[in-house]
């Protein structure tokens, strides 16, 4: 069995778990606990270790689909998340005080993984406002990075499916050739 | 009631039906129904039914599916909701009534004629129960749900219905390539291009005239407000305009922009998001005429695909538009699609703003895969092809 990976990340509360869970073909393994401290005002549980799911694909094979914890305290699971990772789903809560400084947290945390691999980002609560995608891309041409960044809705099954398919299809636009 | 005679089955999904309750009307399209329809994945249905009795379906009657307005939407449930939808099965579902219901669904959805391009008849979008009454604020509803969810998505069969007229020419063949270009300023795309453009240049909100009812513009929000429904808006943009009628586009003053956003009885809609769906029903796969069909070609960044109407292959036009420079041509031999596709896709973008012709500050895009280290294509494909069927 392979153990290739899609690694999901972001800050507290952007919809990992939730993302996870609207794609996965087994129901994911989910380690939310009860929130403390400074995630108590996102979101009622938050993820401690990791959230997992699974794409069954044919012939048995499995995707994985890994969620990394949100809280930054955890970053040392990642590098070992990361291993084996086909690439990198960024989703980034639009609503928070400073999205553009979770996305380039997250960006340096994950830069080696991104310039092996690669990475698309999904933007949620664009509805409570925040600032749009063009500030975003603006933000990523800084960084000299041009990946997809989707609005979405982490709830969303084809939302979530679009990203990763963009995903994919950055790593290989000639897939479906 | 005899199930009808053997014929292609209609494709059938089932939202917001429990496993159990699902498995059960697959038996039951196999046995009662004579095979007449088969349960598929919603990505691949033809209509769906949702149980609205369930959490997951409560909301979803009300809405025509923003990812495929054409396809109907059935609602079941143990008692008719009030306003009716559209189409309606009360449970338990009995065969008699399944196959009455698909004996007026089927020749909709099996007509392939190009009225099918036209805005749906009265017959077509009003309450088979004969409740007309309710058909309005009930489209009105859905048109408002539509636009907050604003991601629409062409299925690949709806797409070709779009562009199976446009030959694909020999581009060498410079009469041929007449046949896959079409200009812009002769239709709604061309007008409402100018007015977004002008929009933007004084800061006003503009107002754009013409056969259809008023498109009004306002670049405090980004939005575009059109008063009328998504099949009118489509068949107007099939239509040059230069042949009905004169288009005025008139620039307004504050108040009476308020006053006219205040009472459109239509729905704000993203200028981008218009102006993408406009310009991809223009071009029904054709490029804009003056495309320099030499002349590479790059994405500025990615289309926010998900708020997009999604054509087919867009996702792997924008990853290789992304990633180089290269001309609508080069793109379709590259990826093996077929050029209406692609053209399709070139004139959305490119009436959207995404196009970028010169070399500029575009920023490199994601590395390549080392080769030495890629995982193998048919990998990421075969993954492709579990979210494409999931």
């Amino acid at each position: 069995m392979s153990d290739y990976k899609i690694i999901f990340t972001g800050p507290v509360g952007a919809g990992k778990t939730t993302a996870i869970t609207a794609i996965s073909d087994t129901p994911p393994v989910s380690t939310d606990e009860a929130a403390s401290d400074m995630t108590r005002s996102r979101k009622a549980g938050t993820t401690v270790a990791m959230d997992y799911g699974v794409l069954q694909l044919e012939g048995g094979e499995r995707i994985h689909l890994y969620g990394t914890p949100g809280q930054e305290r955890f970053d040392f699971m990642w590098e070992i998340l990361t291993a084996g990772g086909l690439g990198l789903v960024l989703l980034i809560d639009n609503s928070r005080a400073d999205p553009f400084r979770d996305l380039h947290f997250f960006l340096d945390a994950f830069r080696g993984f991104i310039a092996e691999q690669g990475v698309v980002i999904g933007v949620t609560r664009t509805d409570l406002g925040g600032p749009g995608l063009d500030a975003y891309h603006h933000e990523l041409a800084g960084r000299d990075l041009n990946p997809a960044v989707f609005e979405v809705d982490a709830r969303e099954r084809d939302d979530v499916r679009l990203l990763v398919k963009a995903l994919l299809y950055s790593l290989d636009p000639g897939l479906g050739a | 009631m005899k199930p009808a005679p053997a014929r292609t089955p209609l494709k059938v999904a089932a939202y917001g039906f429990a496993p159990r309750l699902a498995q059960t009307l697959r038996l039951f399209f196999q046995g009662p129904c004579g095979g007449r329809c088969q349960l598929v994945p919603e990505e691949q249905a033809e209509l769906v039914l949702v149980d609205i009795d369930s959490p997951e379906g409560a909301g979803r009657w009300r809405l025509t599916d923003p990812r495929n307005p054409d396809r109907p939407l059935v609602a079941v449930a143990l008692r008719r909701p009030e306003p009716a939808p559209p189409w309606f099965l009360s449970k338990p579902i009995g065969s008699q009534a399944f196959l009455e219901l698909l004996d007026r669904l089927e020749p909709r959805l099996r007509d392939t004629s190009a009225s099918a391009l036209t805005a749906p008849s009265a017959a077509t979008t009003a309450p088979p129960d004969g409740s007309r009454g309710k058909s309005r604020s009930f489209r009105q509803a859905a048109r408002g749900a539509r636009t907050a969810k604003a991601a629409r998505t062409l299925e690949a069969a709806s797409f070709r219905h779009f562009i199976r007229s446009v030959p694909d020419a020999d581009p060498g063949d410079a009469r041929q390539r007449g046949h896959s270009t079409y200009d812009p300023r002769r239709h709604l795309q061309g007008h409402l291009q100018q007015a977004c453009a002008r929009a933007a240049a004084s800061g006003k909100a503009q107002r754009l005239r013409g056969p259809w009812r008023d498109i009004l513009i306002f670049p405090d929000t980004g939005e575009v407000i059109a008063d009328l429904d998504e099949a009118r808006l489509r068949s107007m943009t099939v239509i040059p305009v230069d042949g009905y009628g004169q288009v005025l586009l008139s620039e307004l003053a504050a108040e009476e922009a308020e006053a006219l956003r205040g009472a459109s009885a239509g729905t704000p809609e993203r200028q981008e998001t218009f102006l993408w769906k406009v310009a991809l029903w223009s071009s029904r796969g054709r490029l804009p005429g003056d495309t320099a069909w030499e002349t590479p070609v790059r994405l500025r960044h990615w289309p926010n695909l998900t708020r997009l109407v999604l054509t087919p292959h867009a996702l792997q036009l924008a990853a290789l538009w992304v990633r180089r420079r290269c001309t609508p041509l080069e793109a379709a031999a590259a990826l093996q699609l077929p050029r209406p596709a692609v053209f399709a896709f070139y004139s959305a973008a490119l009436a959207v703003g995404l196009m970028e012709f010169e070399p500029g500050n575009v920023p490199a895009s994601q590395p390549a895969r080392p080769s030495g280290r890629s995982l193998a294509r048919g990998l990421l494909g075969r993954i492709l092809g579990r979210l494409r069927g999931a």
